[in-house]
């Protein structure tokens, strides 16, 4: 039971439900490494995941409903956000409450994997557009679009895979929750979905906010090799996608 | 109640005189291209401009980025560029409080390499410190000096003057966006109000005007402002527009003097539907306003109750003027740093920050960051300015010197190089006019052909549109050919009433009111439509109504399909096809002389008569061989009130006593058989025809306008022109402006019909133009989109002509396939159907009917130059369809009525065409009409961008931009004027509307003295002699 409780503890850390998830955020918003942040993002929800899977660990209702309220809960502040490197954690710890209705099903890691994949690479682009441009932030007048398209067009694929689009692993991965959760809990099956469509909603908003806007003179772009490195980054988070997608479901 | 009517016509006026900045839009069914600051022509251009700015909020002139690649592409040259900026050196110096001499610093080459070298502008955000400067460019701390209090307030005061809409001060200030909310409410209202056929369902009470009839439709917040006005009427009377603009100005707190620029602002914000309603309601004549009345004082109306509404709802924001600028005086930080929060200026290490403190909106914490967020802006300003300051001291070579002025000297540096700055774009755009007239005075040539030996093969008078200028190049280099320019509607201002149709078009400018109207009828029985005509008719009508698309799809969805399939991938084989099906206009003749009393009458009898039959089986189920001459007659006469029926007229009607009372009232008030309609349908059949001393007029003036008095050839083509494109919102922008946004065909027709009469030829050999007997007037149309000439009224070709007709159509074959040649290049086709003529035409054949294709031809886009004068000026030079060439004897011209009359009317609207480009090229988002790939049809007289958005005004991306980038160079028209420079002068001073447009700056003029050789430019106030560029190798020779 102490074994079960410490590992419940643990998890509750790694994969933080609010109010613990402030601390996260505020742990995550102070590191001011970029690359240190993608890779943590890209490992953050693993081991909580892993901890629940060997647990075996099936939370009750309670539970679940608190998970689901956090996971909702940050997707609808992530609505209203501007700032690119926050709505990332944000989004990080919507997805990590999300992992509680997973667990006690299959293939946990690989959920987390998939959910983590988008997240880490969103981070890497939100870091290129910080170091050319100050910050990635809705609030400025940044006009990506025009201003440095091959970058704007990278950040979009970010957006649109963190926010489970096909073929993203991230895709997949929410599929997967509600399938499982489908058949036993028609709240939380709304919850994901809902969670899933407030996803989109402030991708959308943080997209016009950065991308869009009157036409300007183009500044510093990326160079068009590195384009195509993480080009290629993105077709092989999309293969990834459907070979997690052939597991999991 | 007096001082109440004062006071409404007050506002009235008030609201009128604000509109006049406001260019109108003309429904887009006949596109007319216009100057958008024409309401602003009165200033000087460089000040227009400015003020033009600021209205549209728009750029004005390019990037300059853009006009480095203009430098680089030799569209400017580097001399014109250095000659205009020692001349804004100069005028910088004169104005600048210290213009002393800045020692070791060449200020030349400083400002060349500002505008040549950098992208970004020099001018700082921050007023410029001397001292802080200096301390910045030598690497020393910029002393933390608190910002000033007053010079902030000052600055936000700037921002937003009385004048400004209050709502926008609000949305910079607070994040409210209740502009945008506001202007799609308004768009909502208008889109329902003035829809002219597009919508099945509209407004109600349409009739009553748009203000009544919008107030019966108005939603609840707007309903509270208009109870509120209401409570302070008379009673029993509901508040009319002006009262409820007085009420909300006065509500608001705008003062009286600011009240007209307030409500430009206002227009402004809709300008294409502001646009629309200004037009609209000046526009006596037109269907929709007469049916559904409504102007400018019901805007503002509406906008101001639903704006009051908005601002109403709001807490925590200032909803007066005068409770704004208490908020600037208290708070000034606080309004400053959220003012560059919400118009995102913050810099990106203090974003967050800034955010954080504006999202939670305690004021102590804000007065702390705004603090040190404009101590922070004033640095960082600083800051760059000394880096940019630095970096063109290298690449002037002129560093040290740099770094050794003190800091009043840095300060009257960067106060010289911004005063420089914000004449920018005036710099680039005479430079960039300066390089065109190099061009264009390098080409011509005043040196007389050799006399001819015989008369040419052919004469062609074409339209001075740009476009022409290619074909007519060609056409003469294929043979013999003589071509001439004309305004397209060839001077003669007509209504055409068209076969088959149910209402007039204009074929003139539109500065033009025609008196006569030319009916076009035909002999053939045009009455069975064509089965796919009339299929496709249906189909139209079925997407029209609401649940029928639906069914419509599963049911016939398929065809839809072959019909996609068809014309997207094979669109011209699919075009031939469809051709085939469809039903042709037969051959039509003209109408063009005076009808006489008796004729008139005749006709309507003859209508009356044919409408008697139609009611009669319509109404009473008779068969046409029931009803005979002597039935109709009598019905006739009992309807128009002329006679009493026959006491047996009833039963021959098969009908009784009251049926055929019944029956006559119905002909009388549904078939408007009556002797008001009757009366008015005779005033309308006077205005038919021409007399003969008209066409006299219109034929003499035609020729003599354009040098053709003698020596006429066998043929004399009359080429208006118009274009072929699908799925084109814009088609109409591609016709013929001088025939009203029409193809110029008919106009051909008209002229042609007129100069071929022998009792017209007669009159004018008695005034001195003798046009042989077998010369005959040929109307043709030039296709601007595939550049084929159409040979029209064929028939009536004399039969000794005929053995011509081959020569002739092989040479305008031949001119045609050059000019597609030669165009295609430019809109992105292949190189190889580039070479080959006849693969060129096929691939501008296929443009014309892809309805895919976005560009189906550049149109007069490229247009810089306006010549009048004698061919034979231009005639050795490509201008790259760059030029209007209007054909000018001055000669033939002793007392300047056929210059003034160019000036006056070609020259204005070529005017309005140049400027139209402009501005969409420098501003394609404000001022243009942005991409058509998201533009909706709207009301069936505009377009907008998505489903909600102002009208677009102005022309596509498409038609001015390459790619995003300018291939339209915006430039002022270039005109000139073939003529002594009296002559031309006195011609200029009097047309007093182009006088005007001369002084202030709109059109750039030059006078070429064919006498003297001498090119006389006018520019900065004076006339100006250029050295001479132009190939003269002898004196012009008087005929």
């Amino acid at each position: 039971m102490s074994s079960d409780l410490a590992l419940l503890a643990g998890a509750a850390l790694l994969l933080p439900l609010f109010p613990f998830s402030i601390l996260a955020v505020a742990v995550f918003e102070r590191i001011g490494n970029g690359t240190l942040r993608s890779l943590l993002l890209l490992v953050c929800l693993l081991p909580g995941a892993a901890v629940l899977d060997r647990a075996g660990f099936i939370p009750p209702d309670w539970m679940l409903a608190w998970a689901m309220l956090t996971a909702v809960f940050y997707a609808w502040r992530a609505v209203a956000l501007q700032d690119a490197r926050l709505w990332v954690v944000f989004l990080a710890v919507s997805s990590g409450a999300l992992l509680w209705a997973g667990a006690g099903h299959d293939g946990l890691l690989w959920k987390a994997l998939g959910l983590g994949l988008p997240l880490a690479m969103m981070s890497v682009l939100v870091e290129l557009i910080e170091r050319r441009f100050g910050a990635a932030h809705a609030g400025m007048d940044l006009r990506l679009a025009t201003a440095a398209p091959k970058l704007s067009a990278l950040f979009v694929a970010a957006l649109l895979a963190v926010i489970a689009m096909p073929v993203s692993p991230s895709f997949f991965t929410m599929l997967a929750l509600v399938v499982d959760q489908s058949r036993l809990s028609a709240p939380t099956t709304l919850a994901i979905l809902g969670c899933w469509i407030l996803w989109s909603w402030s991708a959308a908003r943080l997209f016009a906010g950065i991308a869009v806007g009157p036409r300007r003179e183009r500044t510093d772009d990326i160079p068009a090799g590195l384009a195509r490195i993480y080009g290629a980054g993105f077709v092989g988070l999309g293969a990834t996608g459907i070979v997690l997608g052939g597991m999991l479901l | 109640m007096k001082q109440d009517l004062g006071r409404q016509l007050s506002i009235r006026a008030t609201a009128y005189v604000a509109g006049e900045a406001v260019p109108f839009f003309w429904p887009m069914r006949t596109f007319v291209k216009r100057n958008p600051l024409h309401g602003l022509e009165h200033l000087a251009f460089e000040e227009a401009l400015a003020k033009g700015a600021d209205l549209f909020r728009a750029r004005t002139f390019l990037s300059r980025g853009q006009y480095q690649a203009y430098l680089a592409g030799g569209k400017v040259s580097a001399e014109s560029l250095e000659h205009e900026i020692a001349a804004a050196i100069g005028e910088a110096a004169g104005e600048a409080k210290n213009a002393a001499t800045l020692p070791g610093i060449d200020l030349g080459a400083w400002v060349k390499s500002l505008l040549t070298g950098c992208i970004d502008p020099l001018s700082p955000a921050v007023a410029a410190k001397g001292p802080d400067l200096h301390a910045a460019l030598h690497g020393a701390e910029i002393p933390a000096a608190p910002a000033s209090r007053e010079a902030v307030e000052a600055e936000l005061l700037a921002a937003f003057p009385d004048d400004r809409p209050l709502y926008e001060a609000i949305d910079a200030l607070f994040g409210t966006e209740l502009g945008e909310r506001l202007d799609g409410q308004v768009i909502r209202a208008c889109l329902a109000f003035f829809d002219e056929g597009q919508s099945v369902w509209s407004m109600p009470d349409r009739s009553k005007g748009f203000f009544t009839a919008w107030r019966n439709v108005a939603p609840s917040g707007a309903r509270r402002v208009l109870a509120e006005v209401e409570a302070g009427a008379p009673a029993g009377t509901a508040p009319g527009p002006e009262r409820v603009i007085d009420h909300v100005l006065s509500a608001i707190g705008v003062p009286s003097e600011a009240r007209p620029t307030y409500l430009t602002r206002e227009m402004m914000r809709l300008q294409g539907w502001s646009g629309f309603i200004r037009w609209r309601a000046q526009a006596k004549r037109y269907y929709w306003s007469q049916e559904h009345p409504g102007d400018l004082v019901d805007l503002l109306a509406v906008r101001c109750t639903l704006g009051m509404a908005l601002m109403q709802g709001l807490e925590g924001c200032p909803v007066t003027v005068p409770a704004l600028r208490d908020l600037c005086a208290q708070r000034p930080f606080e309004m400053a740093l959220r003012r560059d929060y919400h118009e995102r200026r913050v810099p990106a290490p203090m974003i967050r920050d800034v955010q954080t403190a504006v999202e939670r909106g305690k004021a102590s914490r804000l007065d702390k960051v705004a603090s040190r967020y404009l101590a922070e802006r004033h640095r960082a300003a600083h800051r760059r300015l000394a880096g940019e300051l630095q970096r063109l001291g290298r690449k002037t070579g002129q560093l040290d010197a740099l770094m050794s002025l003190g800091p009043e000297d840095l300060a009257a540096l960067v106060d010289l190089l911004s005063r420089i700055e914000r004449r920018e774009g005036m710099i680039w755009l005479r430079a960039s006019e300066a390089t065109a007239l190099d061009t264009l005075m390098g080409g011509l040539t005043l040196t007389p052909p050799p006399p001819r030996d015989k008369r040419p093969f052919v004469q062609a008078a074409f339209c001075i549109d740009v476009r022409s200028e290619r074909i007519r190049r060609h056409l003469e280099g294929v043979g013999d050919y003589q071509t001439f320019g004309i305004a397209g509607f060839f001077g003669v201002p007509a209504s055409l009433l068209e076969l088959g149709k149910g209402s007039e078009k204009h074929l003139c400018p539109v500065l033009l009111t025609p008196r006569n109207l030319v009916l076009e009828m035909s002999a053939a029985d045009w009455s069975d439509e064509a089965a796919v005509t009339l299929l496709d008719k249906v189909m139209h009508e079925l997407k029209e109504t609401v649940i029928s698309p639906f069914v419509t799809v599963e049911a016939i969805g398929l065809l839809f399909g072959l019909d996609m399939i068809g014309k997207t991938l094979a669109p011209q084989t699919y075009h031939r096809l469809r051709e085939r099906l469809d039903a042709k206009k037969p051959r039509t003749h003209l109408i063009l002389d005076k009808l006489s009393r008796e004729q008139a009458d005749s006709i309507v009898r003859a209508v009356q008569r044919a409408v008697i039959i139609e009611a009669a089986e319509h109404e009473l189920g008779l068969p046409t061989e029931d009803i005979n001459d002597a039935i109709v007659r009598e019905l006739r006469e009992y309807a128009l009130k002329n006679a009493e029926p026959s006491p047996d007229l009833a039963a021959r009607l098969k009908t009784d006593e009251p049926g055929l009372a019944g029956f006559v009232e119905q002909l009388r008030e549904v078939y408007r058989i009556n002797r008001g309609v009757a009366d008015m349908q005779m005033e309308h059949l006077g205005r038919v025809g021409f007399g003969l001393e008209e066409q006299v007029m219109f034929v003499q003036q035609a020729l003599s306008s354009i040098g053709l008095s003698e020596n006429f050839s066998r043929f004399v083509l009359l080429v208006g022109h118009g274009s072929t494109s699908e799925n084109n919102a814009y088609e109409s922008s591609l016709d013929c402006g001088a025939c009203g946004g029409n193809d110029g065909l008919s106009s051909a027709r008209i002229l042609a019909n007129m100069a071929n009469k022998h009792t017209v030829r007669r009159r004018l050999a008695e005034k001195g133009i003798e046009i042989p007997d077998d010369t005959w007037f040929l109307p043709a149309m030039h296709n601007t989109t595939t550049d084929e000439i159409a040979l029209h009224d064929l028939e009536l070709l004399p039969a000794t002509h005929l053995v011509y007709l081959d020569r002739l159509r092989v040479g305008l074959a031949s001119a045609s396939r050059l000019c597609a040649q030669e165009r295609l290049p430019a809109l992105g086709f292949r190189s190889d159907h580039g070479c080959d003529p006849r693969a060129a035409l096929r691939g501008t054949q296929r443009n014309a009917v892809d309805w895919s294709q976005v560009r189906p031809e550049w149109g007069l886009s490229g247009n810089a130059y306006f010549v009048i004068g004698r061919r034979d000026l231009t005639r050795g030079t490509s201008m790259d369809g760059r030029a209007f060439l209007h054909s000018y004897d001055y000669r033939l011209d002793p007392k300047r009525r056929l210059l003034e009359n160019i000036l006056t009317g070609p020259l204005v609207v070529g005017q309005w065409i140049n400027l139209e480009h402009y501005f969409s090229t420098v501003d394609n988002d404000r001022l243009g009409a942005g991409s058509k790939v998201y533009q909706n049809v709207t009301g069936q007289f505009g377009v907008m961008t998505g489903n909600l958005s102002d009208l677009r005004t102005g022309l596509p991306s498409q038609t001015v931009l390459n790619r995003g980038q300018p291939y339209h160079q915006p430039l002022r028209l270039t005109t000139l004027i073939e003529a002594p420079f009296d002559h031309a002068m006195r011609a200029i001073n009097g047309v007093a509307s182009v006088k005007r447009l001369v002084l202030n700056g709109w059109i750039r003029m030059v006078i070429l003295d064919p006498v003297t050789g001498q090119a006389h430019v006018f520019d900065e106030s004076k006339w100006i002699t250029r050295p001479s560029q132009i190939d003269q190798t002898e004196d012009l020779v008087t005929r």
